[in-house]
């Protein structure tokens, strides 16, 4: 655990460091994609121990939230009492939810238990740069709105600016490498976005449990195939 | 026979002078005819396409903008002149929001704000000037200094962006600037100087630009070293944008930033092409921008840098009758970047720009 918090900590402060050339909405989203990324690598493996285990999941919400609240007020303007914060807090939350259901639903779906986490931080990385990898395809194929639309709802990057009430894809850096702030599109709904993901989350999480009472897993193989993945940091 | 010839000769000697006095020469008068009628079936396309509502592309900018091609038409349209007047109107006044900004969106709040007020001013209407007047303190809440964490060495500093917390651009700072301008914002402000400051970070002229990127061509590049068409280049939308913009601000003829600006107009003069732009990108903007900065800057004919005078009024409009559709309105074919896939937006640019062109200069 103390592992994972460093390494949130040490990305963090690096980000804050490039925090001092840029905006509070580039802060706001590099720190919290950077903790999405770093709990999806670091705690959710440990979840993955016991995927029946309650109390795994509760330490990893817990977990994500307090850094979330810690590091944002740390590093950023806001206090502990902003609504923006707080919001941010509660997204990431519900992301690892759903993440960790994904996961769940994977480690009882495949043999290869080992890969895991590697399969979900990918997930996570090809959907949050839906808009830097697609961008090209937008412009060539004169996309419609709702299917530009679509493709930046894809992106947890998209919730996570939202939810910092940031124009993200106007930024800087995202105005220069992708073709998004020259074109109409509406950023998606916060609570809509929310219900997607939530709904992801809950289906995973109940697939898991009727294929686990068809099929029960040997909870202990996957608790010592986690272990191999992360063995430096249980070292 | 003999009497009424002399008759005919002594007026035609009469009448030569002041007939040479009264005619105007800014442009062909058969082309100024075109320009009229091809703006009278741009707007009368916007009229046809206009939504129950009131609105253009259920946008506040796109309406705002559609509803000044209407107000600053020489057609003269008023309020009185009906619904298809009172309705845009309404439809910007009720996307008024609590800040004082005018927008439908979070996104776009600048252009938003900026070009309904620029509206609702043409209607004349005293009525608006206390939406006008917490409109104008949204836009000039949006620039960034000192207040916001930006030292007035920031390439930042002074500038304005989308209408949060985004990095600023010339072309956001151009719409602010022009509808600050139209509204009779305090000239004094420092809002003007801190925009100056801005939009000379924006110009390739190392002369005035105190940036380590800046060239030395005289145009204008998107926002301090950064060109949507590569590296810091200067383009023609930009170049327009940022001259009008030196222009509000207070500059005059003689700046050498408004020199350098124009000398890259006249080097890269053309109508064919949005110059410096990759695959005609923003296109249309670059009409609107071209055909406002030369109506302000009051030259008549623009000689390029091989010696050929140009009368940019008959240029323009033999350019946009030449791509103006059969249903009356204006597309760009090459690119929808900056909406210009839209319709109503490239028509309601398009008839402004016309407008400026039959303007007296």
């Amino acid at each position: 655990m103390l592992t994972a918090l460093g390494a949130i900590l040490i990305s963090a402060s690096m980000i804050h460091l490039a925090g001092e050339f840029i905006t509070l909405g580039e802060q706001l989203l590099l720190l919290s994609g950077c903790i999405l990324l770093s709990s999806t690598i670091v705690l959710i493996p440990y979840a993955m121990e016991d995927p029946t285990k309650l109390s795994h999941q509760l330490l990893l919400i817990l977990c994500t939230g307090i850094c979330t609240l810690l590091i944002i007020a740390w590093l950023t303007p806001l206090s502990l009492l902003s609504p923006i914060l707080w919001r941010i807090t509660v997204g990431l939350c519900l992301l690892i939810v759903t993440l960790t259901a994904v996961a769940g639903l994977l480690t009882q779906l495949t043999d290869n238990h080992n890969s895991i986490t590697l399969w979900i931080t990918l997930l996570l990385l090809i959907t949050a740069g839906t808009p830097i990898w697609l961008g090209p395809a937008v412009e060539l194929f004169y996309l419609e709105q709702s299917t530009i639309n679509a493709i930046i709802t894809t992106s947890p990057l998209s919730y996570l600016a939202a939810l910092a009430d940031w124009d993200y894809l106007r930024g800087e850096w995202f105005y220069r490498h992708t073709p998004f702030g020259g074109l109409r599109f509406d950023y998606p709904s916060i609570s809509i976005t929310s219900l997607i993901y939530l709904t992801i989350g809950l289906a995973c999480h109940y697939i898991r449990r009727i294929i686990a009472t068809e099929k029960p897993v040997d909870n202990i193989c996957i608790k010592h195939q986690s272990l191999s993945i992360l063995g430096v940091m249980h070292k | 026979m003999n009497f009424a010839r002399k008759i005919a000769a002594l007026c035609f000697i009469i009448l030569l002078p002041v007939s040479a006095i009264a005619a105007d020469d800014s442009m062909d008068s058969a082309l100024k005819n075109k320009a009229k009628r091809a703006a009278d079936e741009g707007i009368h396309y916007l009229r046809q396409a206009q939504a129950e509502d009131g609105s253009w592309s259920k946008s506040v900018g796109v309406t705002a903008l559609a509803l000044r091609a209407f107000l600053e038409s020489l057609r003269g349209y008023t309020e009185e002149d009906g619904a298809f007047i009172t309705l845009p109107v309404s439809f910007l006044l009720k996307h008024v929001n609590k800040d004082g900004s005018i927008s439908e969106t979070n996104q776009n709040r600048n252009y938003n704000t900026a070009v309904a007020i620029t509206a609702l001013q043409a209607t004349n209407n005293p009525k608006y000037a206390e939406i006008i007047k917490n409109a104008q303190s949204f836009l000039k809440g949006l620039q960034l200094d000192k207040e916001d964490g930006y030292e007035p060495d920031h390439k930042y500093y002074g500038g304005i962006g989308y209408g949060g917390d985004e990095r600023p651009d010339l072309s956001n700072i151009y719409h602010a600037l022009e509808s600050l301008k139209a509204t009779s914002f305090n000239s004094k402000d420092p809002l003007w100087e801190k925009a100056m400051t801005f939009v000379s970070r924006s110009q390739n002229n190392s002369e005035t630009n105190d940036q380590g990127w800046a060239g030395n061509d005289g145009g204008f590049a998107y926002m301090p070293g950064y060109s949507p068409h590569g590296d810091a280049v200067s383009y023609g939308s930009m170049t327009h944008a940022g001259l009008l913009s030196l222009l509000f601000a207070g500059a005059d003829k003689s700046d050498p930033r408004v020199k350098a600006a124009y000398e890259w107009i006249r080097n890269n003069y053309t109508l064919d092409e949005n110059p410096g732009a990759k695959k005609n990108q923003g296109l249309f903007y670059y009409y609107n921008a071209f055909a406002k900065s030369m109506h302000a800057f009051g030259e008549i004919k623009i000689i390029d840098s091989k010696g050929v005078a140009h009368n940019w009024r008959n240029d323009l409009t033999t350019k946009l009758l030449s791509i103006h559709e059969k249903d009356g309105s204006w597309v760009n074919h090459d690119s929808p970047r900056w909406w210009e896939g839209d319709k109503n937006l490239c028509t309601a640019w398009s008839v402004i720009a016309l407008n400026h062109v039959i303007k007296k200069p």
